[in-house]
């Protein structure tokens, strides 16, 4: 240790100073250069030979039931490939759907960003592919025809843009169907589940004088679903709920007027729970599985999500029934059909591209399709025909769902599967204040379909 | 004596309100020379600087000036077309931002006029070291350490219109069932009641300045027959002038920025009831108007600086009143 000499002030000296200096830059340029680093990973380098391929969905959500079963694909591909492909997993910190994700996709997409392999919602796909980011696989399906018959029809609607683009690859087609309490409709003296939207008010009303509320409602998801539903059910219907809510005023729809009155009604007669307005899927959920509500419009998810949780009530899964919708006529019942689960790549590598392909494919096949319904709950865009083994493992309401979609009279997508991002905030705002008497129905449509449009809806 | 003579001297000047002591103005500051660093040592002190230089430039110059420039124009993170001024003039059309503006008004309002009065109170009767005043400042303090966004949370429930707190205890008196989140005409109100009973900082910064306002004064004014209330209105008050005007210029700036407990409770509505000017700009930026976002961030910065200044003069922030 230096000794201070004399007339030397104790403090630091210049080369020390120096140092400090230095050592405050190296700190400042290592946690600038935390910032970029790229996350985690599988663990596995990069073999010689072996093509990378960068996943954010594989990573295995803990939150989002659509993406649980998407590690263990990729582990069965990397190794069915071993040797030749390989999927490395990055942790994404915007795996659920959300408006949030969507702008997350457009900054990683402005910085080249983008993985090789991810999921997103129709919306995305769309909005992605307009910025020549992401792989069109319409020249893929077009050249291997029995990949591309293997999907269910209109699967690839939502994601196909008016030049014949098809800016991703759907996974999941989820028929959703209305969840029904026996034990509360037989209570009220309900001895059936209503065909047509005049038995669900006739239904309602008894349901109401026992105390129950008819529908769980959220203000925004399963309110939707049941617009849908009423929208879905008329000729027209499943055309607008494609591209009509891309357009700019929902009042000149008489299909729209019809349902969007008939679901205001149902509100102000009180058929509804009474915090139907939050925009929180958990209040509809909890109506519901604590038995105070009738009916809720949801995807087979909510059985393994909900029913079987610790706050739903005794029983509950052995009392509840899964319909399609009632119709304006008897014979004119429907499903929302939702095609949401989009596998979109921004891959510009060849090798890439043909190792992305060789995931999605591997991700159709039935062995998959088989655990993304059991783990998931979710059910694949392409045709799946369970064995008779595999029947017995599915969950039967579900089961029963999917496979009488493809009888109906009219199937058609949520609102959200092809609606501007900005749906949920539009909704929320403004369908309380049209329900409250604040617009008339002109209005509120009128409305509705502008500030979907608008800059700041 | 000469205690006594500046006792009431500074009683004097006490009871000479509104002002304790008349504002120095048009007084020249002092110039403070910059010194240049010991030759050979330049490099040194630059590399010392660096660093903060670094960090100050990127995560305050650089972000400001890119909120400026993207104000300018047409961008959602694809292109960019210079517009000019066309983003403000389209906001200032645009009846929305308007309702953005006079929301965020009240809701700074609230935070003003309600929350900060109620603060002071507190932090006085406090100041007097009351019955339990420790245990009352430590609970009066604990929402402040919340986040909004926890606090928001907990609010959905307390004002749940189903199994809510609030409905239940209004239930009991026949008055329950009220969506209060969801009415037009309740969910203001509602919002505001989430934190303009927040007061565990302003009753902490004027407890602070209290204590360190001189016992002699208050001696003085009791001798000279000045009651408790008057003591408080005519010593206490004046002399917190300064925290008043500090907690006032806090108060206006997080409310200006609201965002976080309106996103969660109400997300604007409904109908707008509750937007603000932040959920404002954020409705831009989900819809991939990037620019006219920023465009409204800009009016947030430049009504925030001029509220600075303004409520620094008004309050004469800064200005010793002993």
């Amino acid at each position: 240790m230096r000794l201070l000499r004399g007339g030397e002030s104790p403090r630091a000296s210049l080369p020390f100073r120096a140092l400090l200096a230095l050592i405050a830059l190296a700190a400042v340029a290592v946690a600038l250069s935390a910032c970029g680093s790229g996350g985690d990973s599988s663990g596995s380098g990069d073999k010689q030979g072996v093509v990378e391929i960068t996943c954010t969905s594989c990573y295995g959500s803990p939150t989002d039931v659509l993406l649980k079963d998407h590690r263990i694909l990729a582990e069965r591909f990397n190794e069915k490939y071993r040797g030749r492909y390989h999927v490395k997993w990055i942790k994404d910190p915007k795996t659920n759907p959300s408006n949030e994700r969507s702008q997350y996709y457009q900054r990683l997409a402005l910085a080249g960003d983008l993985p090789d392999l991810f999921t997103g919602l129709p919306g995305d796909a769309l909005t992605l592919g307009r910025t020549g980011k992401v792989m069109d696989f319409a020249p893929l399906l077009k050249d291997d025809p029995e990949w591309a018959s293997s999907f269910y029809e209109n699967a690839f609607a939502g994601i196909t843009d008016d030049a014949g683009h098809s800016w991703g690859v759907p996974q999941a087609r989820n028929a959703v169907g209305i969840y029904y309490n026996r034990a509360i409709f037989k209570q009220a003296g309900v001895s059936e589940f209503p065909r047509t939207w005049d038995e669900v008010r006739v239904a309602c009303e008894k349901v109401k004088a026992i105390g129950k509320s008819c529908f769980a409602m959220d203000g925004l998801w399963t309110t939707l679903l049941m617009w849908a539903n009423l929208i879905g059910t008329q000729p027209g219907g499943a055309e607008f709920l494609t591209r009509g809510v891309r357009t700019d005023d929902f009042s000149g729809f008489p299909e729209v007027v019809r349902a969007t009155e008939t679901l205001k009604d149902w509100h102000v007669e009180g058929f509804a729970n009474r915090d139907a307005f939050s925009g929180e899927y958990q209040n509809a959920a909890t109506a519901f599985i604590t038995g105070q509500s009738a009916m809720i419009a949801n995807g087979p998810w909510m059985v393994n999500g909900d029913f079987r949780s610790r706050g739903a009530i005794k029983g509950l899964y052995e009392n509840v029934g899964y319909e399609p919708s009632p119709g304006w006529t008897a014979d004119g019942r429907g499903m929302v059909v939702s095609v949401n689960d989009i596998f979109l790549s921004a891959a510009t590598d060849k090798r890439k591209q043909e190792a992305v392909l060789a995931f999605v494919k591997f991700a159709e096949e039935q062995a998959q399709s088989f655990t993304q319904i059991t783990v998931n709950g979710t059910y694949p865009a392409v045709r799946y025909e369970p064995t008779a083994a595999e029947s017995k493992k599915l969950e039967p309401l579900a089961l029963d769902l999917t496979l009488r979609s493809g009888d109906m009279p009219f199937t058609y997508p949520t609102v959200f599967d092809n609606a501007p991002a900005s749906l949920s905030q539009v909704f929320v705002n403004l369908w309380p204040a049209y329900v409250r008497g604040d617009f008339d129905t002109q209005e509120f449509l009128s409305k509705f379909g502008s500030d979907l449009q608008s800059k700041t809806g | 004596m000469a205690v006594l003579d500046r006792i009431e001297q500074s009683q004097a000047e006490v009871l000479a309100a509104p002002a304790i002591v008349p504002a120095r103005r048009g007084r020249r500051r002092a110039r403070v020379r910059g010194r240049r660093p010991p030759r050979g040592q330049g490099w040194a002190v630059a590399l010392s600087i660096l660093p903060g230089l670094l960090l100050f430039l990127t995560f305050f110059a650089i972000p400001l000036v890119m909120l400026i420039v993207t104000s300018l124009a047409d961008w959602s993170g694809f292109g960019f077309r210079y517009l000019g001024l066309e983003n403000f003039s389209e906001m200032f059309r645009d009846d929305t931002f308007w309702t953005a503006a006079k929301n965020t008004l009240k809701f700074v309002a609230a935070g003003v006029f309600i929350q900060v009065p109620l603060g002071v109170l507190a932090g006085i009767i406090l100041a007097q070291r009351v019955w339990g005043w420790k245990f009352f400042r430590a609970i009066l303090f604990i929402p402040f350490v919340i986040s909004g966004a926890a606090f928001a949370l907990v609010f959905t429930s307390f004002y749940n219109p189903r199994y809510g707190l609030l409905d239940s205890a209004l239930g009991v008196v026949g008055i329950g069932g009220q969506d209060w989140l969801a009415e037009s005409g309740t969910a203001r109100p509602a919002v505001m009641g989430t934190y303009v009973f927040i007061l565990g900082l302003v009753i902490v910064l004027v407890m602070a300045e209290i204590a360190a306002i001189p016992e002699e004064l208050y001696e003085a004014a009791e001798m000279d027959g000045a009651s408790p209330l008057q003591r408080q209105l005519r010593i206490t008050l004046p002399l917190l002038r300064n925290v008043i005007g500090t907690v006032v210029l806090i108060s206006t700036l997080a409310y200006l920025a609201f965002f976080d407990v309106v996103y969660i409770l109400t997300k604007g509505g409904p109908n707008d009831a509750t937007l603000t000017l932040a959920l404002y700009a954020y409705r831009a930026y989900i819809n991939n108007a990037w620019g006219y976002a920023s465009a409204v961030g800009v009016v947030i910065v430049v009504v925030g600086l001029a509220l600075i200044v303004a409520i620094r003069r008004l309050f004469r922030i800064g200005e010793r009143t002993l």
